[in-house]
């Protein structure tokens, strides 16, 4: 039963290895671009994160007429 | 319907952990994440989708469609062993990787061959060919999104207040009605104003076309039992029309 759930020595490094292969034939294939994913992973750290909560967190505890829908119930 | 579908209130699976923050576990799942979304930005169901994307226009090799639905049917679909034995982006890896296989994309043997390539030698490059139009798709889709928002076709069959039972219809691989809530007992909480179209239909449990969609709430002890139950939960779900029957 346990050999069921065994996994690969190199879990991690077969994994990196076959992800940058796919990536590495989708661009040559003209599926993706070689900066495709890097602009969903920039969108990610730098525009759509936690950290847009956290600021709005932050504006309502100095800011007490900020409106803060966030804070009211979450239900509809 | 396999096991996946219903591990809420299963046992001994440990704690949840809500203070991990972590989204990745290892550095090459942030790949397959970013690959998975430039083929839901480069889908070829976005040329209808709202709002519409110039998808004809886009300097792309990529012809199908690829929604999260795509991801869900592969992953709800596995083997219950192979599903627990594997990480969330394992799964992505394994399914993605597959797709491109099956649907002419790679040769299994050049991905194998590569992989080999990339073992011996991780810090080797990727081939540099930018494809601007492609990476502005991607930008626009990400602010834009892919909404699922339609106009109804039907008035809505419930309203705030109502009792309501959760359906069990069958399902195939992949069904948008967690296990756990069917045969429950519910209340309509909300009433979300229009309807809503899933990526695809979910064949027999009846999710398909646009649909009303409501706030459910439970009370945990009417899905776990009083003794199993923290006393005054209540549990909130999303549910299509399709999933609810009225309670006479």
């Amino acid at each position: 039963m346990a050999a069921l759930f065994d996994h690969d020595k190199n879990r991690e490094a077969t994994s990196a290895a076959k992800v940058r292969a796919l990536e590495a034939l989708l661009i040559k294939k003209g599926v993706l671009g070689s900066d495709s994913v890097d602009a969903v992973l920039s969108h990610f750290e730098t525009v759509a994160g936690p950290f847009n909560g956290a600021r709005i967190v932050a504006r309502a505890w100095v800011d007490p007429t900020y409106p803060t829908p966030a804070t009211d119930s979450t239900s509809i | 319907m396999r096991l996946q579908h219903y591990l809420g209130g299963l046992e001994n699976l440990g704690p949840v952990n809500f203070f991990d923050k972590k989204v990745f576990m290892a550095e090459w799942e942030k790949r397959i994440f970013g690959i998975h979304t430039v083929m839901m930005a480069e889908s070829a169901h976005l040329a209808n989708a709202l709002p519409k994307y110039p998808i004809a226009q886009l300097p792309t090799t990529f012809k199908d469609t690829w929604t999260w639905a795509s991801l869900r049917t592969g992953a709800e679909g596995m083997q219950p062993f192979e599903y627990f034995k594997f990480r969330y982006y394992e799964k992505w890896l394994m399914g993605i990787s597959q797709f491109f296989v099956d649907r002419g994309y790679v040769a299994a043997e050049e991905l194998a061959t590569l992989t080999e390539h990339y073992s011996a030698y991780p810090d080797a490059p990727l081939p540099e060919r930018p494809n601007l139009p492609l990476k502005d798709q991607v930008v626009r889709y990400l602010h834009h999104g892919d909404s699922g928002l339609r106009t109804p076709v039907a008035p809505a069959r419930f309203t705030v207040g109502d009792p309501v039972y959760v359906a069990d219809p069958e399902a195939a691989d992949h069904t948008r009605l967690p296990g756990f809530l069917r045969n429950k007992k519910g209340t309509i909480t909300g009433v979300y104003p229009g309807a809503f179209e899933y990526f695809v239909s979910t064949g027999p449990d009846g999710l398909a076309g646009p649909q009303h969609v409501y706030c459910v709430s439970f009370h945990a002890s009417d899905i776990w039992g009083a003794d199993k139950s923290e006393p005054h939960t209540v549990i909130y779900a999303d549910l299509f029309e399709v999933y609810l029957k009225p309670v006479h």
